[in-house]
Protein backbone atom coordinates (compact mmCIF):
# COMPACT_ATOMS: atom_id res chain seq x y z
CA UNK A 1 0.00 0.00 0.00
CA UNK A 2 1.62 3.20 -0.75
CA UNK A 3 1.76 6.64 1.04
CA UNK A 4 -1.30 9.15 0.12
CA UNK A 5 -1.61 12.73 1.60
CA UNK A 6 -5.42 12.87 2.60
CA UNK A 7 -5.42 16.50 3.66
CA UNK A 8 -2.61 19.17 5.26
CA UNK A 9 -3.77 21.70 7.67
CA UNK A 10 -2.19 25.17 9.36
CA UNK A 11 -2.96 28.15 11.44
CA UNK A 12 -1.19 30.18 12.88
CA UNK A 13 -1.70 33.06 15.76
CA UNK A 14 0.11 36.01 13.82
CA UNK A 15 1.15 38.41 16.28
CA UNK A 16 -1.44 37.61 18.68
CA UNK A 17 -0.61 36.52 22.10
CA UNK A 18 -1.82 32.79 23.11
CA UNK A 19 -1.69 29.84 25.08
CA UNK A 20 -2.91 27.36 22.20
CA UNK A 21 -2.34 26.93 18.35
CA UNK A 22 -4.98 24.56 16.64
CA UNK A 23 -5.58 24.05 13.22
CA UNK A 24 -9.27 22.23 11.83
CA UNK A 25 -9.13 20.07 8.88
CA UNK A 26 -11.50 16.98 7.95
CA UNK A 27 -11.84 13.79 10.33
CA UNK A 28 -8.80 11.57 9.93
CA UNK A 29 -8.74 8.57 8.71
CA UNK A 30 -8.70 4.93 10.16
CA UNK A 31 -5.24 3.69 10.48
CA UNK A 32 -3.45 6.85 9.15
CA UNK A 33 -0.36 8.98 10.74
CA UNK A 34 0.26 12.87 11.61
CA UNK A 35 3.27 14.14 11.65
CA UNK A 36 3.82 17.77 12.33
CA UNK A 37 5.56 20.67 13.20
CA UNK A 38 4.83 23.82 15.77
CA UNK A 39 6.78 27.20 16.26
CA UNK A 40 6.81 29.29 18.92
CA UNK A 41 7.89 33.07 19.22
CA UNK A 42 9.81 33.26 22.85
CA UNK A 43 12.30 31.15 23.87
CA UNK A 44 10.91 31.24 27.70
CA UNK A 45 8.35 29.25 26.20
CA UNK A 46 8.18 25.31 26.91
CA UNK A 47 5.63 23.36 24.65
CA UNK A 48 3.49 21.24 27.11
CA UNK A 49 1.56 19.27 24.59
CA UNK A 50 0.16 18.11 21.31
CA UNK A 51 -3.42 16.84 21.49
CA UNK A 52 -6.27 16.21 19.59
CA UNK A 53 -10.23 16.93 19.94
CA UNK A 54 -10.26 13.18 20.60
CA UNK A 55 -8.15 13.29 23.35
CA UNK A 56 -5.27 11.62 21.34
CA UNK A 57 -1.20 12.82 22.72
CA UNK A 58 1.00 12.76 20.02
CA UNK A 59 4.61 12.31 20.56
CA UNK A 60 7.35 15.27 19.98
CA UNK A 61 10.40 13.84 18.30
CA UNK A 62 12.73 16.67 18.26
CA UNK A 63 12.54 20.16 19.78
CA UNK A 64 14.84 23.18 19.68
CA UNK A 65 14.99 26.58 20.74
CA UNK A 66 17.57 28.57 18.34
CA UNK A 67 19.91 31.10 19.47
CA UNK A 68 17.32 33.78 17.45
CA UNK A 69 14.99 33.07 20.77
CA UNK A 70 12.31 31.09 19.38
CA UNK A 71 11.55 27.98 19.36
CA UNK A 72 9.78 24.24 17.37
CA UNK A 73 9.47 20.82 17.32
CA UNK A 74 8.27 17.56 15.48
CA UNK A 75 5.65 15.32 16.77
CA UNK A 76 3.84 12.24 15.39
CA UNK A 77 1.30 10.19 16.37
CA UNK A 78 0.29 6.56 14.07
CA UNK A 79 -2.23 3.97 13.60
CA UNK A 80 -5.04 6.80 14.74
CA UNK A 81 -8.82 4.88 14.69
CA UNK A 82 -11.20 7.86 16.30
CA UNK A 83 -11.79 10.05 13.45
CA UNK A 84 -10.24 13.63 15.38
CA UNK A 85 -10.43 16.85 13.53
CA UNK A 86 -8.43 19.57 15.62
CA UNK A 87 -5.23 19.49 16.50
CA UNK A 88 -3.93 21.78 19.09
CA UNK A 89 -0.78 22.89 20.57
CA UNK A 90 -0.32 24.07 24.18
CA UNK A 91 2.49 26.06 25.63
CA UNK A 92 3.64 26.99 29.34
CA UNK A 93 2.67 30.60 28.64
CA UNK A 94 1.13 33.09 26.58
CA UNK A 95 3.47 33.63 23.24
CA UNK A 96 2.86 35.22 19.74
CA UNK A 97 3.73 34.10 16.57
CA UNK A 98 1.93 30.41 17.69
CA UNK A 99 2.15 28.23 14.42
CA UNK A 100 0.60 24.50 13.42
CA UNK A 101 1.15 22.05 10.40
CA UNK A 102 0.00 18.89 10.11
CA UNK A 103 -0.37 16.37 7.78
CA UNK A 104 -2.13 13.14 7.40
CA UNK A 105 -1.02 10.00 5.44
CA UNK A 106 -2.00 6.52 4.78
CA UNK A 107 -0.29 3.56 4.12
CA UNK A 108 2.29 3.91 7.09
CA UNK A 109 2.74 0.63 9.59
CA UNK A 110 -0.07 0.38 12.26
CA UNK A 111 1.88 1.50 14.73
CA UNK A 112 1.54 4.68 17.50
CA UNK A 113 5.11 5.52 16.68
CA UNK A 114 5.96 4.06 13.29
CA UNK A 115 9.20 6.28 13.11
CA UNK A 116 12.41 4.80 11.61
CA UNK A 117 14.75 7.60 12.35
CA UNK A 118 14.54 11.57 13.16
CA UNK A 119 16.38 15.12 13.24
CA UNK A 120 16.13 18.29 13.41
CA UNK A 121 19.24 21.19 12.30
CA UNK A 122 19.29 24.89 13.24
CA UNK A 123 21.58 26.84 10.41
CA UNK A 124 22.42 30.70 10.32
CA UNK A 125 22.21 32.52 7.59
CA UNK A 126 21.73 30.31 4.42
CA UNK A 127 19.16 29.31 1.50
CA UNK A 128 19.95 25.50 1.44
CA UNK A 129 18.24 24.04 4.42
CA UNK A 130 18.56 20.79 5.66
CA UNK A 131 17.58 18.15 8.49
CA UNK A 132 20.94 16.65 8.86
CA UNK A 133 21.10 13.42 7.85
CA UNK A 134 19.60 9.79 9.29
CA UNK A 135 19.72 6.19 8.82
CA UNK A 136 16.62 4.70 7.73
CA UNK A 137 16.40 0.86 8.28
CA UNK A 138 13.20 0.18 6.43
CA UNK A 139 13.00 0.46 2.27
CA UNK A 140 9.80 2.46 1.31
CA UNK A 141 10.15 4.66 4.02
CA UNK A 142 7.90 8.34 4.31
CA UNK A 143 10.41 10.88 4.61
CA UNK A 144 8.56 13.70 6.06
CA UNK A 145 10.54 17.14 6.43
CA UNK A 146 9.47 20.42 7.73
CA UNK A 147 11.23 23.98 7.91
CA UNK A 148 10.74 27.06 9.80
CA UNK A 149 12.32 30.67 8.77
CA UNK A 150 13.29 31.82 12.46
CA UNK A 151 13.48 35.60 11.34
CA UNK A 152 12.53 36.53 8.21
CA UNK A 153 9.82 35.99 5.54
CA UNK A 154 11.00 33.34 2.83
CA UNK A 155 9.54 31.31 0.25
CA UNK A 156 9.94 27.70 0.33
CA UNK A 157 10.89 25.17 -2.27
CA UNK A 158 11.25 21.79 -2.11
CA UNK A 159 14.19 20.11 -2.85
CA UNK A 160 16.01 16.61 -3.02
CA UNK A 161 12.76 15.01 -4.88
CA UNK A 162 10.37 16.32 -2.18
CA UNK A 163 6.44 17.75 -2.61
CA UNK A 164 5.85 20.54 -1.00
CA UNK A 165 2.57 19.85 0.99
CA UNK A 166 1.58 22.86 3.24
CA UNK A 167 2.65 25.85 4.14
CA UNK A 168 1.90 28.93 6.69
CA UNK A 169 2.75 32.54 6.17
CA UNK A 170 0.59 33.93 8.64
CA UNK A 171 2.93 33.80 11.01
CA UNK A 172 6.75 32.69 10.73
CA UNK A 173 7.08 31.08 7.51
CA UNK A 174 6.82 27.28 7.62
CA UNK A 175 6.51 24.17 5.47
CA UNK A 176 5.97 20.68 4.90
CA UNK A 177 7.36 18.66 2.70
CA UNK A 178 7.55 14.55 2.01
CA UNK A 179 9.08 11.94 -0.75
CA UNK A 180 9.35 7.83 -0.40
CA UNK A 181 12.94 6.35 0.04
CA UNK A 182 12.60 3.71 -2.38
CA UNK A 183 15.93 1.55 -0.41
CA UNK A 184 16.68 2.15 3.49
CA UNK A 185 20.08 4.49 4.39
CA UNK A 186 21.39 7.88 4.56
CA UNK A 187 18.66 10.43 4.11
CA UNK A 188 17.75 14.01 4.85
CA UNK A 189 14.90 16.69 4.48
CA UNK A 190 15.98 19.38 2.17
CA UNK A 191 14.84 23.16 1.06
CA UNK A 192 16.24 26.16 -0.86
CA UNK A 193 14.28 29.00 0.16
CA UNK A 194 13.83 32.90 -1.32
CA UNK A 195 16.11 34.38 1.89
CA UNK A 196 19.39 33.92 3.69
CA UNK A 197 17.94 33.33 7.09
CA UNK A 198 18.30 31.37 9.90
CA UNK A 199 16.40 28.16 9.83
CA UNK A 200 15.15 25.07 11.95
CA UNK A 201 14.11 22.05 9.63
CA UNK A 202 13.12 18.65 10.54
CA UNK A 203 13.03 15.31 9.73
CA UNK A 204 10.85 12.23 10.67
CA UNK A 205 11.21 8.80 8.39
CA UNK A 206 8.01 6.61 8.72
CA UNK A 207 7.69 2.99 8.03
CA UNK A 208 5.45 1.56 5.37
CA UNK A 209 2.91 -0.49 6.11
CA UNK A 210 3.53 -4.28 5.92
CA UNK A 211 2.79 -5.95 2.59
CA UNK A 212 3.32 -9.01 0.68
CA UNK A 213 2.38 -12.37 1.96
CA UNK A 214 4.78 -14.47 3.94
CA UNK A 215 6.96 -17.07 2.08
CA UNK A 216 6.26 -19.93 4.37
CA UNK A 217 2.24 -19.19 3.82
CA UNK A 218 2.94 -18.55 0.11
CA UNK A 219 4.30 -21.93 -0.06
CA UNK A 220 0.97 -23.13 1.69
CA UNK A 221 -1.29 -21.46 -0.56
CA UNK A 222 0.55 -22.92 -3.95
CA UNK A 223 0.00 -26.20 -2.56
CA UNK B 1 28.49 29.27 34.98
CA UNK B 2 25.12 29.01 32.83
CA UNK B 3 23.14 26.59 31.00
CA UNK B 4 21.55 26.99 27.33
CA UNK B 5 19.30 23.86 26.47
CA UNK B 6 19.73 23.69 22.22
CA UNK B 7 17.40 20.97 21.64
CA UNK B 8 15.50 18.00 22.78
CA UNK B 9 15.10 14.55 20.96
CA UNK B 10 13.12 11.77 22.46
CA UNK B 11 14.02 12.13 26.22
CA UNK B 12 17.85 13.20 25.24
CA UNK B 13 18.84 17.19 25.88
CA UNK B 14 22.03 19.02 24.74
CA UNK B 15 23.01 21.63 26.69
CA UNK B 16 25.27 24.37 26.06
CA UNK B 17 27.44 25.61 29.32
CA UNK B 18 28.54 28.72 28.80
CA UNK B 19 29.91 31.28 31.22
CA UNK B 20 28.06 34.69 30.70
CA UNK B 21 30.70 37.03 31.80
CA UNK B 22 33.58 35.81 29.89
CA UNK B 23 31.25 35.36 27.28
CA UNK B 24 32.67 31.64 26.18
CA UNK B 25 31.27 28.24 25.98
CA UNK B 26 33.02 25.18 26.99
CA UNK B 27 30.96 22.31 26.41
CA UNK B 28 27.88 20.82 25.37
CA UNK B 29 25.93 18.02 28.11
CA UNK B 30 24.10 15.39 25.96
CA UNK B 31 22.02 13.84 28.91
CA UNK B 32 21.13 10.48 26.96
CA UNK B 33 20.83 8.40 30.32
CA UNK B 34 16.69 7.69 29.64
CA UNK B 35 16.88 7.44 26.51
CA UNK B 36 16.05 4.16 24.46
CA UNK B 37 17.94 4.96 21.18
CA UNK B 38 21.37 6.22 20.29
CA UNK B 39 21.36 10.09 19.47
CA UNK B 40 24.04 12.15 17.81
CA UNK B 41 24.51 15.94 18.15
CA UNK B 42 26.67 18.28 16.37
CA UNK B 43 27.41 21.89 16.29
CA UNK B 44 29.35 23.79 13.44
CA UNK B 45 31.15 27.39 14.32
CA UNK B 46 33.54 28.63 11.54
CA UNK B 47 32.76 25.67 9.72
CA UNK B 48 34.65 23.75 11.86
CA UNK B 49 32.71 20.30 13.33
CA UNK B 50 32.45 19.22 16.65
CA UNK B 51 29.79 15.68 17.16
CA UNK B 52 28.93 13.14 19.34
CA UNK B 53 27.18 9.99 20.06
CA UNK B 54 25.45 9.86 23.12
CA UNK B 55 24.86 6.11 23.80
CA UNK B 56 21.27 5.21 25.51
CA UNK B 57 21.20 4.87 28.90
CA UNK B 58 24.54 7.26 29.32
CA UNK B 59 25.08 10.92 29.21
CA UNK B 60 28.31 12.76 27.65
CA UNK B 61 29.98 15.94 28.23
CA UNK B 62 31.89 17.37 24.48
CA UNK B 63 34.11 19.49 25.56
CA UNK B 64 35.63 22.76 23.02
CA UNK B 65 39.14 23.19 23.01
CA UNK B 66 39.50 26.39 22.70
CA UNK B 67 36.27 27.40 24.17
CA UNK B 68 33.62 29.22 22.09
CA UNK B 69 33.28 32.48 21.56
CA UNK B 70 29.75 34.51 22.55
CA UNK B 71 28.90 37.27 20.86
CA UNK B 72 26.36 37.91 23.67
CA UNK B 73 24.69 36.25 26.73
CA UNK B 74 21.08 37.69 26.75
CA UNK B 75 20.39 36.89 24.27
CA UNK B 76 22.62 34.26 23.57
CA UNK B 77 24.39 34.18 20.23
CA UNK B 78 27.59 32.05 19.55
CA UNK B 79 29.71 34.05 17.20
CA UNK B 80 30.70 32.47 13.85
CA UNK B 81 27.74 29.81 14.63
CA UNK B 82 26.96 28.11 11.17
CA UNK B 83 24.62 24.90 12.59
CA UNK B 84 23.62 22.81 14.99
CA UNK B 85 21.60 19.64 15.67
CA UNK B 86 20.29 16.32 16.73
CA UNK B 87 18.50 12.90 15.99
CA UNK B 88 19.05 9.42 15.50
CA UNK B 89 21.67 8.20 14.22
Amino acid sequence: MAFAHPQGQHNSTGGGSATTVAATGSAIGSGNVVLGTVFWGNSATTLSSVKDDKNNTYTVKDSTVATDGVGSASFILGNITNSPITITATFSVSTNFLTIIWDEYSGALASADPSDGHAFQSQTVTTSQSSGNIVTTVNGDLIYGASWDLNGASAFTAAGGSTIRTTDSAGAPGASEDKVQSTAGSVSSTFTSSAADDYTTYVIAVKPAATGVPNVLMGQIML
Amino acid sequence: MATFTLGTSESCSAVLNYDPLGLTASSVTIDNSTGINPISFNIVVSGITNANVAQSGLSQVMAFLPPMLLASATPLIITNLNSFGMGTT
